[in-house]
């Protein structure tokens, strides 16, 4: 197996002369790289059943979320006995003087928040609405952290010291315990927006966050909005043990032209709470035109500007999108003196245009210029099926995974197809990307890890040849989805359900699991899939 | 004899069951550590069909607005319900993350039997005959409150 290194790409050589680039896949390419019975993954040479992972999909709308099993010894035949729903159920309490737990008679929500225990980077979210004195949440198998959020008063949201492990049909139990009110203090304040309340059209929430870890310490309210009584007024409802906390304030409209701004305050405060966000001034209309590095438009890009205003708040305009001609329109605030806005703009992934980030500053209305972007990095390779022969029409996307060192991590997933000589082309940001190669039909998927890094050439980024890839033979495994005896379900077979094979990742970089091949079973609960093989 | 007539399309249909996550209100933090993935298995009886899949994430619908650049070809494999899942992939330490800022969004995936202008399939054209072609979607409303993931 080859090293990880984000710093050092392996066989990352600039070819004399063309001031073409070619790089390496972080482990290995091909199956032949490895030993007779292995086969290549993303993470390198291993063996199929070696950290195979299944999620299946029961029937989400009956409450049979995901189920994750490991397989560790692999037939040809691979069935599975699914169990009855899992969930996460407890108690809803609070503290009486601190000392005695009793039921807590006001609505709560719930949310689970968490990812697979086997599957790591399989996230998995769960919310119930409204729970009263007790609550039964189900979910998937997994991992969670319990958030709860009294919703009829402003109790400080809770979020459980340790996580919940939900195994396969099981029923977790943790409990929800809400301070007393005695342990909680009140912040009351006052918040204007240069000098004056809130009107109804600027309305601002508020809410009190952990300084050092920037958990929620309060829920968010509402500020007083002119036309209410005491106009300007909050209050906020946190814990008395928290000596030092930041409110944030922000306006409710994400459209208004309000900035957002953070108060740090020392818990109990001297004299009234005061807080203004400062003299922003008003709106101006700026513009600007994106063009490419050779100079023609950039139509279709998303821009918006990040900036810090005049009395301590940071503003993000609306998001615009570029015209044919390559022009933008934002509205913005005035950037605070000494200080700098930021231009983001994201070509469309058709685009060759790289993301584009460039320091600007707000000084009243008007044009703001000709903004050129870089040329993505040109990314090629070839595919070859496991005979040799070119892989023709095969779908390649490449998915970022994280940034590289300057550059800001794309989230855009870039689509190719291979020609009829097997070759992709591709455009890319710099940064690190899973490649899947999807031939359909009888084979199976492939995917590679590879890190794409920005060699500046004159107008752009010197273009990457990628080292070739082979397809895997493929290996049919079928088999049939059962539920247990004890799951509760009418149907003894899980029909149409979503089944998806993972590979552990053990790539340093790329530490998650990886997608080797899904499908959903018929009626009967069959399922088949195609899994590489050697 | 009357001619046979021409074979229509059908449209192709988002398996609901099968939407991850399966809630149709999903709350997140902003967290850079924060991720979400949303995924939708569709399905069509036209077993050739090729499916085109786009996904949009707003807080307020306007006509125009950009899709996410996140566009996915499923092409056929033999069943109505296709093995392969249009997904989106939200990391919030990406730079063009859609959800970054708080508040309540839309995120849509669309599926569609024909090629996507904006939000509309394209018509096929089959023998000379213009074949109708259709697009479904699934609305996800997501909450996204600042803060770190747990």
């Amino acid at each position: 197996m080859r090293g990880t290194s984000l710093l050092v790409p392996l066989l990352a050589v600039a070819a004399l002369g063309c001031g073409k680039k070619t790089t390496s896949f972080h482990h290995c390419a091909n199956d032949s790289e490895c030993a007779a019975n292995q086969v290549c993954f993303p993470d390198g040479c291993g063996d199929l059943a070696q950290g195979l992972r299944v999620e299946i999909i029961p029937n989400a709308r009956e409450a049979l979320y995901a189920q994750d099993f490991v397989v560790g010894t692999l037939a040809n035949k691979q069935d599975f006995t699914l169990a009855g729903p899992s969930t996460i159920q407890g108690a809803v309490q609070q503290l009486i003087d601190g000392q005695i737990g009793t039921a807590y008679p006001g609505a709560v929500s719930i949310q689970a928040l968490g990812e697979s225990t086997l599957i790591p980077g399989v996230v998995r979210s769960f919310e119930l609405g409204a729970a009263r004195t007790t609550y039964v949440l189900p979910v998937a198998t997994g991992t969670y952290s319990l958030l709860a959020n009294a919703t009829e008063e402003p109790l400080p949201p809770i979020q459980l010291d340790s996580r919940v492990i939900v195994s396969l049909g099981e029923a977790a139990r943790a409990d929800v315990l809400f301070p007393s009110s005695t342990s909680l203090s009140w912040l009351d304040g006052h918040l204007f927006i240069e000098g004056l309340p809130p009107t109804a059209d600027r309305s601002m929430w508020v809410q009190a966050f952990d300084p050092n870890t920037q958990r929620p310490l309060s829920q968010r309210a509402l500020v007083n909005s002119l036309g209410q009584s005491d106009p300007g007024r909050f209050q906020l409802q946190v814990p008395r043990s928290a000596s030092n906390l930041v409110v944030q304030a922000s306006p409710v409209n994400s459209a208004a032209l309000v900035p957002r701004k953070s108060f740090p305050i020392t818990l109990p405060p001297i004299g009234p709470v005061i807080l203004d966000l400062g003299p922003f001034g008003s709106a101006v209309t700026v513009s600007g035109t994106l063009r490419t590095s050779s100079g023609d438009p950039l139509p279709g890009a998303t821009v918006y500007l990040e900036e810090e205003v005049t009395g301590g708040g940071s503003f993000r305009t609306q998001t615009g999108v570029s015209s044919s001609t390559g022009s933008f329109s934002l509205t913005a605030l005035l950037t605070a003196v000494g200080r700098s806005a930021t231009l983001w703009a994201f070509p469309p992934p058709e685009s060759a245009c790289a993301i584009l980030s460039a320091p600007v500053r707000v000084i009243g209305p008007g044009d703001l210029g000709a903004f050129f972007c870089k040329a993505k990095v040109q990314v090629h390779g070839l595919v070859h099926l496991p005979n040799s022969a070119d892989a023709v029409g095969i779908q390649v996307t490449a998915q970022p995974i994280s940034g590289t060192p300057g550059y800001p991590l794309p989230s855009n997933l870039v689509r190719g197809v291979t020609d009829s000589t097997g070759l992709y082309t591709l455009y890319l940001d710099p940064a690190v990307y899973r490649l899947d190669f999807v031939p359909g039909g009888t084979r199976p998927r492939t995917s590679r890890f590879v890190t794409i890094l920005g060699e500046l050439a004159d107008s752009g980024f010197k273009p990457v040849e990628v080292e070739s890839v082979s397809l895997s033979n493929g290996r049919r495994l079928t088999g049939t989805l059962y539920f247990a005896a004890t799951a509760g379900t009418n149907s003894p077979v899980a029909a149409l359900a979503s089944i998806r094979f993972f590979r552990l990742s053990t790539d340093a970089i790329a530490p998650a699991s990886v997608l080797l091949a899904e499908t959903v079973s018929d009626q009967s609960g069959t399922y088949s899939v195609i899994l590489p093989a050697r | 004899m009357q001619p046979v007539p021409a074979a229509q399309n059908r449209p192709p249909r988002i398996i609901e069951e099968l939407a991850q996550p399966p809630g149709r209100v999903v709350h997140t933090f902003n967290g850079p550590t924060c991720r979400l993935t949303f995924t939708l298995k569709a399905a069509d009886p036209d077993l050739d069909d090729t499916l085109y899949v786009r996904w949009y994430a707003y807080m307020n619908f306007q006509e125009n607005l950009p899709p996410l650049p996140a566009d996915q070809v499923i092409s056929p494999d033999g069943s109505e319900i296709r093995n392969t899942s249009a997904v989106l992939n939200v990391d919030f330490s990406a730079s063009d993350n859609p959800l970054r800022q708080e508040g309540t969004y839309a995120v849509e995936g669309l599926v569609a039997d024909g090629p996507l202008i904006n939000r509309t399939p394209q018509p096929r054209i089959v023998d000379g005959t213009t074949v109708t072609t259709y697009a479904v979607s699934y609305v996800w409303v997501v909450v996204v409150q600042t803060g770190p993931c747990p």
